[in-house]
């Protein structure tokens, strides 16, 4: 029963959209999903900035854990915590560098090969 | 009958360049999450949090060159192939080529936006830290892969049974 109302519903709907494309100015213009794509474009790019924000304090006190290792590491002479601390330090740059450049060219790149429609 | 499924297909159209865009919205979020899941996973020392992140960002990678490339291909052959089993059949030719023809449209259509769907999920659940599953998308598009096998075969032999 319900299957035929939405089915009726979904058929009166595209007789509308076939004899009035007036009526929905959306379809000419940016389409129909052009809201609702702007809408969850605008939740990405809150959600990238704050998973950004993320990032930074993750490498900040990780820079700070590593520079604490080191200094301890070099106080009592412990030259294999002061090389793991080095080492690990320069971890963390490269890799906030991989995400701060690498990433949005990525983002770019996936943007910019989305396919067109096969059909 | 042709133009309702033009409008479809046309709402179809818009509906796959919007998804297309959301996919690599999410792949890109996908790898910056699983980026500081790694992260993190370093800091504390937790091999297997770096071990998931890794390979989380390996299934988005594949599941981005599944979106954007395998599935046109797939989607763009099994329109070809629906809309190939073209009939004439003498005095039923017009009503069958009709049918043929928004048949093909319909289904490659929504077979190509169901793959493309599928990839989706899997990319949002990745993106929220879930597994970057291709099951499902894989199961789709099989699924649409057999209804437009089934599709480019039933017309020539709806018109051999009609003995056209």
């Amino acid at each position: 029963m319900r299957f035929k109302i939405v089915s009726i519903v979904g058929l009166l709907v595209l007789m509308f959209l076939v004899l009035e494309p007036s009526a929905f100015p959306a379809l000419a213009q940016g389409g129909v999903f052009s809201e609702a794509e702007s809408q969850i474009t605008e939740i990405a790019r809150q959600a990238w900035t704050f998973l950004i924000t993320l990032i930074v304090i993750v490498a900040m006190l990780g820079g700070g854990y590593y520079v604490l290792q080191g200094t301890a590491g070099a106080a009592f002479g412990g030259s294999r915590m002061t090389a793991a601390a080095i080492i690990g330090g320069i971890g963390i740059i490269l890799a906030v560098l991989v995400v701060f450049f690498l990433l949005p060219e990525l983002g770019r790149i996936l943007n910019s090969a989305k396919p067109q429609p096969p059909f | 009958m042709i133009e309702i499924a033009n409008a479809i297909t046309t709402l179809a159209r818009e509906a796959w360049v919007s998804i297309a865009g959301i996919v690599a919205v999410a792949l890109t979020l996908g790898l910056i999450a699983r980026f500081l899941q790694g992260a993190g996973g370093a800091l504390v020392g937790g091999g297997n949090l770096v071990a998931a992140a890794l390979s989380g960002m390996a299934g988005l990678f594949a599941i981005g060159l599944t979106a954007f490339l395998a599935v046109p291909e797939i989607a763009r052959a099994g329109y070809q192939a629906a809309a190939n089993a073209g009939a004439t059949c003498g005095w039923l030719h017009p009503v069958l080529s009709d049918l043929a023809t928004a048949s093909a449209m319909l289904i490659g259509a929504i077979g190509a936006l169901r793959m493309m769907a599928a990839l989706l999920e899997g990319a949002a659940g990745a993106m929220v830290g879930g597994s970057a599953s291709m099951g499902r998308a894989m199961i789709a598009v099989v699924d649409a892969l057999v209804g437009m096998l089934v599709a480019s075969i039933a017309l020539p032999m709806v018109q051999r049974l009609l003995m056209c």
